[in-house]
């Protein structure tokens, strides 16, 4: 039974992980450039991989029936996606010594992108009717207000930047702005339900993504960025805020079933 | 007469319920149970239930759920226990 306490337990879970993460890549890059290249990339592997297996626990669990069992399915698309790419990313630059951006994982992470809407799209299919054009408007505002910023020190900062380059990188903040709306729409869908806990993070995940992806382009511009600059550590708590949205959603409809032996008596 | 109904209502609330999705089906049996200690055919005489579980899981969002059990029971509700249950769900 997904209790109270246990929720609060796997919160200071969520904020241990959060502090331990964000410190040990401070520590690497304390360390030296070198260190934090090779320590950063190599923690890409278990987090993203831990948001992947909870993709697909839950996956499983709801199997391909209603609309929620299809939007964890795309959910984990993305997962599988956006784990790719940081894969890819890592043997580009540990294996082949090339610059990880742009490159192939690039694709991974753009193609993540319409997966996570399809999922966030079909897990509201069901509440649509409760879908206001207002809701959809502030949605959208806020989302608008993200992207202003973003975009601007994007453009600005990519001036010494390819043109390639400079378009990939403004796509990010478009794709995050883009997906930023219905989760803005969840936490407002959802305000009070068990299920909000698991929009709350994806909004909070998604928004450290924006700023992320901001960061990430401008200190490209001089040249600055690089595996394990401080940029990194918001990346890798995105992947940390969704792991634990999936996994309390995973306990809220895990809570019960267990105690009945027999499912099928309780109709 | 009275327990075709209730089967009626029983057979909209699992429809609608998996719609949604298997796990919601069967957290919604499970919490039922273990907040009311009843099934899902106690609904049709206490709605209020079901709604309270549907309220803790997707906070006003339930109203969308409820709206669907509603769909299904369109044709009958000028019964009037049918109509009793649409309202008392409602609520």
């Amino acid at each position: 039974m997904h209790t109270g306490l246990e929720r609060v337990s796997s919160q200071r879970f969520m904020l241990l992980l959060l502090a331990s993460t964000g410190v040990a890549i401070l520590i690497a890059e304390y360390i030296g450039k070198e260190t934090a290249i090779v320590f950063t990339n190599w923690i890409f592997v278990p987090i993203p991989g831990a948001m992947l297996v909870l993709a697909t626990i839950s996956a499983k669990k709801h199997g391909i029936t209603g609309d929620h069992g299809k939007a964890w399915i795309s959910f984990l698309v993305f997962a599988a996606s956006w784990f790719i790419a940081e894969q890819v990313w890592l043997i580009e630059e540990l294996f082949y010594h090339q610059k990880p951006f742009p490159s192939e994982a690039d694709f991974f992470y753009i193609i993540g992108y319409p997966a996570y809407f399809i999922f966030a799209i079909l897990y509201m299919k069901p509440f649509k009717s409760l879908i206001t054009k207002k809701m959809i408007i502030f949605a959208s505002l806020v989302s608008i207000a993200v992207l202003i910023p973003s975009m601007y020190w994007t453009l600005e900062s990519s001036s010494d930047e390819d043109s390639f380059s400079i378009i990939l990188g403004a796509i990010y903040p478009v794709c995050d702005s883009i997906v930023l709306i219905p989760a803005v729409i969840g936490i407002r869908l959802f305000f009070g339900g068990q299920v909000n806990f698991l929009w709350s993070l994806m909004l909070i995940g998604i928004l450290t993504e924006v700023i992320a992806d901001t960061g990430f382009q401008y200190f490209s511009l001089d040249d600055s960025m690089y595996t394990g600059h401080p940029v990194d550590i918001l990346f890798l708590w995105s992947y940390i805020f969704f792991a634990f949205g999936i996994y309390d959603n995973i306990e809220v409809f895990n809570s019960k079933m267990n105690a009945f032996k027999n499912k099928e008596e309780l109709r | 007469m009275i327990e075709a109904r209730k089967a009626l209502v029983v057979m909209a609330i699992e429809k609608t319920l998996l719609e949604v999705g298997r796990p919601t089906y069967y957290e919604v049996l499970a919490k039922l149970k273990e907040n009311h200690n009843c099934y899902l055919s106690d609904c049709y005489e206490n709605p209020e239930y079901l709604s309270n579980v549907l309220k803790e899981l997707y906070g006003q969002s339930r109203l969308a759920i409820i709206s669907s059990i509603e769909k299904y029971l369109a044709e009958m509700s000028t019964q009037e226990d049918i109509a009793n249950f649409i309202i008392k769900i409602s609520e």
